[in-house]
C-alpha cells in the first residue's frame, strides 16, 4: 500500500520529488538536447521549466548548446520559439543552415523593464511558445517563481542566460554555467532537480550543424 | 401583410441618462412649473412622486440629485439607440408625440421573425440596469408605442395572439394619450377610459367636443390614414460618441464608457466586423486620439478592453477627458470565427498574444528574421512581420555566426594568425553599400569565438559577430 506521501509524489511528478532521488524527473518531462555529450551529462533540457545559462564570456557557445533543441522544436510544433530581448541580432542564415524554421522564430525587443518580465511571462504562460530564450536582469525570488510557475503552466521551455561570474540562489529547475576550455566549451551543472552531485562535461561544439 | 413597427418608449430617460452607472442614488428632474416631471429608480424608491412640488422632493430626499433637462445628452442616446435599431429595420422614427420614444419598422426582417429575442436583447444591452425601456409591438406606430407605454416592465407588449388587431386597438387606454392633463381629466370625467369608449361616440360630435386633430391620431393609430413621419438620419461611419458622466483621467475610470461604447458598436456591426480602433478623448480644449489594430477582427469585450489597457497604460492621456468617441475603422463582414482543433485555438491564441504585446509594447517591437538572397553579411537578413510570407532562398553552406553585431565594432589588437580561412566578400555597388572585406574566425584571448573581417581598402579589422 502506498503511503500519502508516495501518492503525492506519484501524483504531482513535476512539483514534487524526493531530493536524493536521481529519476525524480521521468523521460517525458526532458526534451532530448541533441548532443550526446550533453544527453549523457543532463538526461535532457526539462520541459515546463526554466533553465538558467550563465556565462563569463559571450560567443563561448552558449547558444550553439540549444541550436539542436531549437531547430527540432520549430519543426516539430507549431508553437514560437521566442526570442525576448536577445543582446545582438540572431542570424538568421546561420539558423536556417541549423534547420531553425524561421517562420516560427518570433524576436520580441521590450524598452523597458517592466515590459520584458511582462512579455516573458506571457510567453511562457501562454502555451504559445515551446521555448523562450532570453537574457532578463537579475530576478528577485519572487519574479523567478513567478516565471517558473508561468513556464510550468505553459508548458514552454525557458532558457534564461546570464553574464556573470558567480551565479546567484535561484528557482530555475536547472543551471548551467558554461566557460571555454580550448576549442571545447565545458559545462558545468551547479543545479539539477535530483541531481546532488555536480556534474562536469566537455563538449565538442561544432560551428555549424 | 401588415406593417410591423417595434416602439421603445424610455418613459424616464432624462432623468436616468445622468446616472447610467448607478453611482448616484437618484436624480429626478422638475418641469417648468417646478413639478416633477421624470426620475428613475433611486428617485422612486425613496418616495418621489411624479407632479410633486420640487421643494417637497427635496425635503422627502435630500440625498437624491436634481438635474436640468439635457436636451443634447438625450438626443445623443437617443441617436445611439437608433443607430443600433437601423441593423434591424429599414427605416427608424422619433415618435415626436412623446419626448423620448422611437419606433423602428420591422416589416421586412427575416431575422426578426425567425429569432425576435435577438434584437430585444440587444436593446435590454443597450439599455443596461440603469435605463428603463418599455417595448410595444403592433402594425401603426402609434399603437405600438401606446402598447409599450401600457406595459409595466421590459417585456415586449402586444396584441394578444387570439385577438384582432381590431379588437385589440379598441382596448388600448387613454391614459397615456399624448393629451393635455385638461383632456385626459375631461376624458375620464365622461367614463371614457379606452379606444373603443371613445370611438362609439359620433365622429362629428367627438371632433367638436375634443378636437378634430383626435380624429387624424384615432385614424393613424388604426391604420386608416398613412402616418409619413420623417426618418432618423443614418451615420454613414461607425463610430459612438458621447458625453462622459463624469470627467475621466485614468484607465480605471475609463473602461466602464469604453466597455459600454465597443459593446454599442457591436450591436451595430451586427454580422460585421472591425480590426482598425479609433478612440478619442475630449477635454475642455485638449483631445487625444489613439489607434489600436489587432489581427483579428475583435467581437470579444474582453480582449478588446485588454488590449486597450496595454496601449493605454503605455501612452497615457494627461487630463480630464469629458467626451468619448469610439470609431470601427474597417467595418467588413465577418461570419464569425470557428474552430475547436487544438491547432486553429493555438493559431488564435499566438493571434490574440501578438495583439496583446502589439498594444502594449509597439509593433515594431515584435519581428522575425528572414534570409535574404545577398552575400553580403548585413544584407543576408532582414526584419519582416510576424505575418509575412517566407520566401524561399537558398542556404548558405559556409558557417556563418548566431550572433550578428548590429554595427561592426573596430578591433585594435589582433593576433595575427586567423584560426580558419578567409572568405573574401564583396560587392555591392549596385545599392551604394559597396564593400570588399577578408572574413575570418578569430579565438579571442577570453575564448570567445568571433567573427571578424579586414576592411581591405582601410586596413582595419572589425568585428562583426559571435559564433555563440
Amino acid at each position: 500500500m502506498k503511503t500519502a506521501v508516495e501518492e503525492l509524489l506519484t501524483r504531482h511528478p513535476q512539483r514534487l520529488w524526493r531530493a536524493q532521488s536521481a529519476d525524480m524527473a521521468p523521460k517525458k518531462h526532458l526534451h532530448d538536447p541533441g548532443h550526446p555529450d550533453l544527453r549523457d551529462l543532463l538526461g535532457g533540457w526539462p520541459r515546463g521549466a526554466i533553465t538558467e545559462i550563465h556565462s563569463q564570456v559571450e560567443g563561448i557557445g552558449e547558444l550553439r548548446l540549444l541550436l539542436p533543441t531549437i531547430a527540432a522544436l520549430s519543426q516539430q510544433e507549431k508553437r514560437w520559439v521566442l526570442w525576448c530581448l536577445p543582446p545582438y541580432i540572431p542570424y538568421a542564415p546561420a539558423l536556417a543552415a541549423a534547420g531553425v524554421r524561421l517562420e516560427r522564430m518570433l524576436v520580441v525587443h521590450p524598452r523597458q523593464c517592466q515590459d520584458q518580465l511582462w512579455a516573458l511571462e506571457s510567453a511562457l504562460r501562454s502555451g504559445t511558445c515551446s521555448a523562450v530564450l532570453a537574457w532578463p536582469p537579475a530576478l528577485d525570488e519572487a519574479t523567478q517563481r513567478r516565471l517558473q510557475l508561468a513556464a510550468e503552466a505553459g508548458n514552454s521551455m525557458g532558457f534564461f542566460f546570464y553574464q556573470d561570474a558567480v551565479s546567484r540562489r535561484s528557482s530555475a529547475a536547472l543551471r548551467l554555467r558554461v566557460q571555454p576550455s580550448g576549442e571545447q566549451t565545458r559545462v558545468q551543472v551547479e543545479k539539477r532537480r535530483g541531481g546532488t552531485v555536480p556534474a562536469v562535461a566537455n563538449l565538442e561544439l561544432p560551428l555549424a550543424i | 401583410m401588415a406593417e410591423q413597427w417595434l416602439a421603445l418608449v424610455f418613459p424616464a430617460l432624462a432623468a436616468e441618462l445622468w446616472n447610467l452607472d448607478g453611482c448616484l442614488p437618484g436624480v429626478w428632474i422638475a418641469d417648468s412649473r417646478q413639478r416633477v416631471w421624470q426620475m428613475d429608480r433611486g428617485a422612486e424608491s425613496r418616495g418621489v412622486q411624479l407632479g410633486m412640488s420640487a421643494a417637497q422632493a427635496r425635503a422627502l430626499a435630500p440625498e437624491l440629485r436634481a438635474e436640468q433637462r439635457d436636451l443634447e445628452r438625450e438626443c445623443n442616446l437617443l441617436d445611439r439607440c437608433a443607430q443600433i435599431l437601423y441593423a434591424w429595420g429599414p427605416q427608424v422614427v422619433a415618435l415626436q408625440e412623446w419626448p423620448h420614444v422611437l419606433a423602428v419598422e420591422l416589416q421586412g426582417n427575416q431575422y426578426w421573425r425567425t429569432a425576435p429575442q435577438a434584437l430585444l436583447q440587444a436593446i435590454h444591452e443597450f439599455a443596461g440596469v440603469h435605463l428603463r425601456v418599455h417595448l410595444g409591438l403592433a402594425p401603426t406606430p402609434l399603437a405600438a408605442a401606446l402598447l409599450a407605454w401600457q406595459g409595466e416592465n421590459a417585456e415586449l407588449h402586444c396584441c394578444p395572439a387570439q385577438q384582432s388587431f381590431q379588437d385589440c386597438w379598441q382596448g388600448i387606454s387613454l391614459q397615456f394619450f399624448p393629451a393635455k392633463s385638461t383632456l385626459l381629466v375631461r376624458w375620464q370625467s365622461l367614463g371614457l377610459y379606452s379606444c373603443g369608449d371613445c370611438l362609439r361616440l359620433d365622429r362629428r360630435e367627438r371632433a367638436l367636443r375634443f378636437g378634430p386633430e383626435w380624429e387624424s391620431f384615432f385614424d393613424r393609430l388604426r391604420g386608416d390614414r398613412p402616418d409619413p413621419r420623417s426618418a432618423w438620419p443614418v451615420q454613414e461611419e461607425f463610430f459612438v460618441s458621447f458625453p462622459l458622466l463624469q470627467e475621466v483621467s485614468d484607465w480605471q475610470g475609463l473602461r466602464f464608457p469604453l466597455h459600454r461604447a465597443f459593446q454599442e458598436l457591436r450591436l451595430r456591426l451586427r454580422q460585421r466586423a472591425s480590426t482598425h480602433w479609433e478612440l478619442l478623448l475630449q477635454g475642455r480644449d485638449t483631445q487625444y486620439r489613439e489607434l489600436l489594430q489587432s489581427r483579428s477582427p475583435l467581437n470579444s469585450a474582453e480582449l478588446f478592453l485588454q488590449l486597450w489597457q496595454e496601449r493605454l497604460l503605455r501612452r497615457p492621456w494627461n487630463f480630464a477627458a469629458r467626451q468619448l468617441q469610439l470609431r470601427a475603422l474597417d467595418a467588413e463582414n465577418w461570419a464569425g470565427e470557428q474552430g475547436d482543433f487544438w491547432e486553429q485555438n493555438l493559431a488564435r491564441e499566438q493571434r490574440q498574444l501578438l495583439d496583446r504585446w502589439r498594444a502594449r509594447l509597439g509593433s515594431d517591437s515584435i519581428y522575425r528574421v528572414q534570409v535574404r538572397a545577398d552575400h553580403r553579411p548585413e544584407s543576408a537578413w532582414q526584419p519582416v512581420s510576424p505575418e509575412a510570407q517566407d520566401a524561399i532562398s537558398p542556404l548558405d553552406p559556409r558557417p556563418r555566426p548566431l550572433w550578428l553585431l548590429p554595427k561592426a565594432t573596430p578591433v585594435s589588437l589582433l593576433p595575427v594568425s586567423a584560426s580558419s580561412d578567409l572568405e573574401r566578400i564583396e560587392g555591392g555597388w549596385w545599392d551604394g553599400h559597396d564593400l570588399s572585406r577578408d572574413y575570418f574566425r578569430w579565438r579571442r584571448a577570453d575564448g570567445a569565438q568571433c567573427w571578424v573581417f579586414r576592411d581591405r581598402r582601410s586596413g582595419e579589422y572589425f568585428l562583426h559577430g559571435y559564433f555563440a
